[in-house]
């Protein structure tokens, strides 16, 4: 019997417990160690793969990178819990009351500064869906319009940096990079950092909105209300107030990474201190507040780290089925040249991503195709970025994107679900459009990187 | 059986919730670390893998809790349409084929790793570090035994919601 069938059965197998509803992380762990035990018994799998187990947790406990992950992820909660998003939405819309292309205007920049502060996706498309979308729906928007703008800007989170996709990936694709440079004979190999993402990250995250926003201009958008311009000085006092905080937050954790002075971790620990003092100024911290963001944030973090650790048994076990030939023939020997193995990698998780979550996509998936990838020379940052382009895409295409259940679960019922799909269409052929862009010219993600650490 | 149960899952929140303060304590200690550098020129290695042994505390001893919150990842598109019957019955199997073995595993595997460096009293690899290595490969396992201790408790819950 071949040995690459049982990897192909060992997929498959999980993929179909996956379904089950189980939690993801422990249908990894779980399925592997079924099949590695019954490898074990005939004779077809190697013990010492499990034994390097715990070396490899003990590799994620004194990840220095990814101490950035529980930071940021108490950063974002701190600002969600405190209502910061909020008002600056509700102000926003005030102020855009009476003027009908604003109102998605101030939607997608709220939706991008909510992206680069808290980065869940899950909460920027709830809080966008409650506050904004009556509101839109109120001036006249037509139901499928209002609905693509707020999934669209709400899921620009993936990769508007800070963003935890992007920390993931970092860490991640530099292990595959550097495994490819070892495995090609080179002893000291060049690495990817956080911060190289993030400053590819920084062109295309601002291209996407900034395209949102001509597209939401070109919609000549009719209004139930009469125009009155009846802005106040003091509404744009409570608008400067609720935008300024958030704002300089972002510049001060985003520009310390990309300048050198603090490591992402330090940039993150900044970020948190930062908006608890907004809180705290603003009066909105309290004890509750606080165990809240704490329980919150053990609890993505934990969940995060628990799919990796199953994710790495998952590819432990795959390589001790000599799953790494299959993936050899599938990139190597099949496609005609480098480019088609790409576009086979960013399809695979192109559709991973309708059901699975990023994370997963990302500890499963880069670890197995990455060194592959790798070797064949393609630039790691422009990879990254690809990479979270297409999740981020996959977000939101029907039927079965996440941002589309989030906006689902929150829309007043006589919305159709039709009319939420009809309104990505539009959204989902930007992010096309600018996914192309990315790939025919490398420069925007890799000129920023490399004047700046270079 | 449901006292058991009950006296996991106060155990555990009890972990979780005194555990999920550690984040709070991390952003303190690199804000100091911060200070020390810029401002005083100071570099501490000491006080950089106490934030690393804290991180690694918070996330491992949460993986429990987060069982016991029900915030673990699932796929729902397929089991969306089962009763609640059938997902009791999923859980049921899911937890005895798949986690209970999972946290024998991770302690049973690091075993070896954990007394070899217990035996040794193993040091920091870096000069300044702290020398309590064998404490922070001890994580490993004790989150294995705190995965059963959960487990064990939702098995229970699950089997007596099915039974219903």
């Amino acid at each position: 019997m071949n040995i690459e069938y049982v990897a192909i059965f060992f997929v498959l197998t999980t993929f179909a417990f996956l379904l089950s509803g189980f939690p993801v992380a422990f249908v990894l762990s779980g399925v592997s160690l079924i099949f590695a035990y019954f490898g074990i018994m005939l004779d077809i799998f190697d013990y010492s793969y499990l034994l390097a187990f715990p070396s490899r947790v003990y590799g994620i406990m004194t990840n220095q990178n990814l101490l950035a992950v529980p930071l940021f992820v108490f950063m974002g909660s701190v600002l969600e819990k405190t209502d910061i998003a909020e008002n600056l939405l509700k102000s926003m819309n005030q102020l855009y009351k009476n003027s009908s292309s604003g109102l998605g205007v101030s939607v997608i920049i709220v939706g991008t500064l909510m992206a680069a502060s808290t980065g869940i996706v899950g909460a920027s498309v709830v809080t966008l869906g409650l506050l904004s979308l009556p509101v839109m729906l109120k001036n006249g928007y037509p139901p499928s319009l209002a609905c693509g703008t707020i999934c669209a800007s709400g899921t620009l989170g993936q990769i508007i940096p800070p963003s935890l996709v992007l920390i993931l990936l970092a860490d991640v694709l530099s292990s595959a990079y550097q495994q490819a440079q070892l495995n090609s004979g080179i002893f000291s190999p060049d690495t990817i950092t956080i911060g190289d993402l993030f400053a590819g990250a920084i062109v295309p995250g601002l291209l996407l909105p900034l395209l949102y926003i001509f597209y939401i201009k070109s919609k000549k958008i009719k209004t139930n209300e009469n125009h009155s311009s009846d802005i106040n000085e003091t509404q744009n006092l409570t608008l400067l107030k609720s935008i300024l905080p958030p704002f300089i937050l972002i510049f001060l954790v985003l520009g310390s990474i990309i300048l050198g002075v603090a490591t992402p971790s330090e940039a993150a620990a900044v970020g948190a201190a930062g908006a608890l003092s907004i809180a705290l100024t603003q009066g909105k911290f309290t004890k509750d507040i606080l165990k809240k963001t704490s329980r919150e944030t053990i609890k993505i973090t934990s969940m995060v780290f628990m799919i990796l650790l199953g994710a790495t048994l998952f590819s432990l076990v795959f390589r001790g089925f000599e799953g790494e030939l299959l993936i050899h023939s599938l990139l190597i020997e099949i496609p005609a040249d480098k480019y088609t193995s790409l576009l086979i990698v960013l399809a695979l998780m192109f559709f991973l991503g309708f059901i699975l979550d990023f994370i997963e996509i990302i500890f499963i998936v880069i670890p197995l195709f990455g060194p592959t990838l790798f070797s064949l020379g393609f630039d790691p940052v422009w990879i990254g970025i690809l990479i979270a382009m297409v999740l981020q895409t996959s977000f939101l295409t029907p039927p079965f994107g996440f941002s589309l259940f989030y906006l689902r679960g929150v829309a007043p019922k006589n919305i159709l679900t039709s009319e939420i799909y009809n309104g990505v269409y539009p959204f989902i052929g930007i992010q096309i459009l600018v996914i192309i862009i990315i790939y025919l010219f490398p420069g925007m993600t890799t000129y920023l990187p490399e004047i700046l650490f270079g | 059986m449901k006292k058991l149960q009950k006296f996991l899952d106060n155990f555990i929140e009890k972990i979780g919730c005194g555990t999920s303060y550690i984040v709070v304590i991390m952003v303190f200690l690199v804000i100091i670390t911060l200070f020390l550098r810029y401002v005083l020129n100071i570099g501490s290695v000491a006080l950089q893998e106490s934030i690393m042994y804290l991180h690694a505390i918070f996330f491992m001893f949460g993986i429990s809790f987060a069982i016991k919150e029900n915030a673990h990842v699932k796929i729902d598109i397929l089991s969306n349409r089962f009763n609640s019957k059938q997902k009791d019955m999923i859980f049921i199997l899911g937890i005895i084929f798949f986690m209970i073995p999972f946290s024998l595993f991770i302690i049973f595997i690091s075993a070896d790793m954990v007394i070899k460096s217990w035996e040794v009293m193993e040091q920091s690899s870096e000069a300044g570090g702290l020398n309590f290595v064998y404490i922070l490969k001890s994580i490993i396992p004790l989150t294995g035994i705190l995965i059963l201790s959960q487990s064990i408790s939702e098995l229970v819950k699950n089997i007596l919601s099915f039974l219903k």
